[in-house]
């Protein structure tokens, strides 16, 4: 199977040298703004390093779909064998050189602590989607997952992660496609604690890529997903559904850059900030020079409900020649849409009602919940309990 | 007003030339130190209070890190510059012929002399470190408007200048606000009193002369209530063998319901690099408006910001860069609402060809309480070849609930159907190429003063023109 799109665009890096970078860099290299150095807390991390590993996995209190594997703290658990999936496990041992990014601290720390994973090789189209759940506990615990789809398959993944208030989990996820493949992957981040997860998605010629992502706050969840379409018509389209409610913090970004000629990215974000809720909504949509022909897209929109919440977007374009079809980007940043409440109120709907539904529809909004078994009816609930009002 | 004709329709190397030899009385050169300040000081017989700020900066330039995200200052080496040149003026003059024939010729070639008389109420021209001449009409006089060069002001209203000299942009916001505030030279300070509104704008003139010079000239624009002015800046320099740094601030304090237009004309040679520091802030009901239209330089670096600190008040930013070249345009605007019913508005569009380097930063901050704040900004960048980049790096930041940002940005290339259609009327690739790029700017232009607007069309079509792509 191929893998010229991993060695293409990350330098393996050795654990000598990703100990040396643990050492010497900081979370992250440049502020983000004067007024608001960082999005991400990364003080909420700062026990990455010196947590002792999680001793047992903390379970959501939500009902989910059923998965077929499990990543805690005690290891790789796999309940049934799929057709057209391989699944095996793996271990830091069997990484001799990292083969993700390492732009600051923690993702060197990570590289050096994760210790449980797994490796998914989807070599026929499943006829059900793969349940994986990724479980934290109250310690640290670190997860590395690695899935390749080949050539004409489609996979269909679906990714759930929880962590308790008391844990630090950081988790890398690399997904390859294929030429000609097709992964749809459906994460659903139900925050907790500090949460770290960086998905590195390598796209080939023709391969056609679906992310619909549900993230909610934590202590500091960090969500990222960067997107190479690295061969010739790949396609990518991903969407998402933010939240973020009283005491919680969410940064999430997500990232798409066309490398390959004639690509297609187009990147959604609804957010929705209940209570004195953090949220952070950014993404990159880059044309490199070698994208000729390619379009790309990003938008937001974020509602902040009540004083005291915070919502904030960052969409950024870098576009590295003329010869593109399109690049645009769009975010608001508002109030409950006046129209709206004033719609639902006058037939009768109580404010509690009316942020009840504004928080369904953002949850809605990605499907990542419906893929997930998540009932998102059940999940707003509660997510606006803590909220008066 | 017709303009066209009096304002230069070229690039300053050709309007200009190569630099002439002039004469400095004074030059100090060298490394950043407290001597070098002091001398500064010195020389410009300033009040102990302006030497003790100038230290003040100094101490946080030594301690304030280079800011990681600029890019492409590497050629800089600040300890050879020439950090302050006195040219050999006494006084400024308040008459064109007063001055030496070397330095007339520049201002002249660029049609300064004519500008002042058809169309401006004061000017204040200034050569390397100092402002040469500077002349107000009456009529301004009689209203009350103080328009002085900045070191006057310091001597004659040392409380005026206190109270907000260095303060709406803080020295230790960044590394080259600090080392602006520590060597400062030149500007021009303007004070519009109480309900009084002036129509015809004034106009400051930034001239750098030589190779490895550094200009830091200082402005300060404070308008009292109720009252009206549109301030024009203007900067170029001849063809230079070496680099030359610029790093000037603009403040401007509009008090209640005060109007202040800011119009920015950067026209610098292409081996300046050009550093700008410029904010202003806002009261009840205030409105401060930016337009900035940049096409020289080696790189450009201006975010003009406006506090909106009153209720009520408003700003807009209207930003047109032309990166042309293997140059960069790194600019962009922030708008930081701190005030209920407060308005933004941020209209940003770049061309890049040849090359060139469009960089947008900007920043959107509603602070909580700022209810019913509302701020739109818009990017539009336009790639010409495959050799050319733009980059858009927006942040909005609200933190409260009944604001409402919006952001949209595009970044494309010329659309091949306009220009077939364009072609098959009978327009050369050139002519067609000319009509769309002046299309892609055109609804901008409606907010540029009608003067300068025809003037910057016209210079936009002669610098493609030059490329053989447009014009």
């Amino acid at each position: 199977m191929s893998s010229r799109g991993s060695a293409e665009l990350v330098r393996p890096l050795t654990r000598a040298e990703l100990e040396r970078l643990a050492a010497s860099l900081p979370y992250q290299r440049i502020r983000d703004t004067p007024l608001h150095p960082y999005y991400t807390n990364w003080k909420a991390f700062e026990g990455a390093q010196t947590l002792p590993w999680a001793p047992e996995p903390v379970e959501p209190e939500l009902p989910r779909a059923k998965a077929s594997l499990r990543l805690d703290p005690q290891g790789l658990h796999v309940d049934a064998a799929q057709r057209g999936l391989e699944v095996a496990r793996i271990s830091p041992e069997d990484v001799r050189e990292w083969g993700m990014p390492v732009d600051g601290k923690l993702d060197a720390v990570h590289a050096l602590r994760w210790g449980v994973g797994a490796r998914l090789v989807f070599t026929e189209t499943p006829e059900e989607a793969v349940v994986l759940e990724a479980l934290g506990g109250r310690g640290y615990s670190g997860y590395h997952i690695e899935a390749q789809v080949a050539p004409g398959v489609s996979g269909r993944l679906v990714f759930i992660t929880y962590t308790p208030r008391e844990g630090i989990t950081t988790i890398t996820l690399k997904a390859e496609l294929s030429p000609g493949a097709g992964l749809e992957l459906s994460t659903v981040n139900l925050g907790g604690g500090a949460v770290y997860v960086r998905r590195l998605v390598i796209v080939e010629d023709e391969a056609s890529y679906t992310s619909r992502i549900a993230s909610l706050g934590g202590v500091m969840v960090h969500d990222r997903e960067d997107v190479y379409l690295i061969g010739r018509r790949a396609k990518a389209e991903v969407k998402a559904s933010l939240s973020s409610v009283e005491g919680e913090k969410l940064d999430s970004i997500q990232n798409i850059i066309a490398r390959g000629p004639e690509a297609e990215g187009s990147a959604s974000a609804r957010g929705i900030v209940n209570g004195r809720g953090y949220l952070v909504s950014r993404g990159l949509g880059r044309v490199e020079a070698t994208g000729r022909g390619s379009k790309i897209s990003y938008e937001s929109y974020v509602i902040v409900m009540d004083d005291g919440g915070k919502g904030y977007s960052v969409p950024m374009l870098e576009v590295d020649t003329g010869d593109i079809l399109d690049a645009r980007h769009s975010t608001a940043v508002l109030a409950p849409p006046e129209e709206e409440v004033f719609y639902l109120r006058q037939r009768g709907l109580s404010p509690r009602e009316v942020r009840y539904l504004l928080t369904l529809s953002t949850l809605e909004y990605s499907g990542a919940l419906e893929a997930s078994g998540i009932k998102a009816a059940q999940l707003a609930e509660h997510l606006i309990k803590s909220v008066s009002g | 007003m017709e303009v066209r004709g009096l304002l230069p329709e070229r690039s300053p190397e050709d309007i200009l030339g190569y630099a002439s030899p002039t004469k400095a009385t004074v030059e100090l050169r060298g490394k950043i130190s407290r001597s070098l300040v002091e001398e500064i000081s010195r020389v410009k017989k300033e009040p102990d209070w302006m030497r003790r700020l100038r230290l003040r900066a100094l101490e946080l330039f030594e301690k304030l890190p280079m800011p990681k995200w600029v890019i492409g200052i590497e050629e800089i080496d600040l300890d050879e510059l020439a950090h302050y040149v006195r040219p050999e003026v006494r006084e400024p003059a308040t008459s064109w012929d007063e001055l030496p024939k070397e330095i007339r010729e520049y201002y002249e070639k660029l049609g300064i002399p004519e500008l002042e008389a058809k169309l401006l109420a004061g000017v204040d021209v200034q050569f390397e470190s100092e402002t040469v001449y500077y002349k107000v009409k009456e009529f301004l006089r009689k209203k009350g408007v103080i328009m002085v060069p900045m070191e006057e002001a310091v001597r004659r209203y040392p409380d005026i200048v206190k109270e907000y000299f260095a303060r709406i942009f803080p020295p230790s916001e960044h590394k080259f606000a600090a080392l602006h505030v520590a060597l400062w030279s030149g500007g021009a300070f303007v004070y519009v009193p109480k309900g009084v509104k002036i129509f015809d704008p004034v106009e400051a003139f930034f001239l750098i002369g030589r190779s490895l010079e550094a200009q830091f000239e200082h402005t300060l624009v404070i308008a009292d209530e109720g009252s009206y002015i549109h301030f024009i800046e203007g900067c170029s320099a001849p063809m230079l063998k070496r680099y030359s740094f610029h790093d000037g601030m603009v403040e401007i304090y509009a008090h209640r319901g005060a109007v202040v237009k800011f119009s920015t004309f950067q026209n610098w040679s292409k081996n300046v690099i050009n550093f700008n520091n410029k904010r202003g802030i806002a009261e009840e009901g205030a409105r401060i408006d930016w337009i900035e239209g940049g096409i020289g330089s080696k790189i450009t670096y201006t975010y003009p910001s406006t506090v909106l600190k009153g209720r009520g008040a408003s700003s807009s930013s209207i930003v047109v860069q032309i990166s042309k070249g293997p140059y960069i345009k790194d600019s962009g605007s922030k708008m930081i609402h701190l005030a209920p019913y407060t308005r933004s508005k941020i209209i940003n569009k770049s061309i890049s060809v040849d090359g060139g380097v469009n960089i947008y930063r900007g920043l959107v901050k509603v602070a909580r309480g700022a209810k019913r704040a509302r701020a739109h900004v818009e990017c539009q960048s336009l790639i010409l070849d495959d050799r050319s980049v733009a980059y858009t790096y927006p942040h909005n930041q609200v933190d409260e609930p009944t604001a409402q940002v919006t952001h949209e940005a595009t970044t494309g290339r010329l659309g091949e159907d306009q220009l077939f259609y364009l072609r098959q009327r009978g327009l050369t690739e050139q002519e067609a190429t000319s009509l769309l790029v002046m299309g892609f700017l055109e609804d901008i232009m409606g907010d540029i003063p009608f003067e300068y607007a025809a003037v910057l069309r016209r210079v936009i079509e002669v610098e493609f023109a030059r490329l053989g792509g447009v014009g």
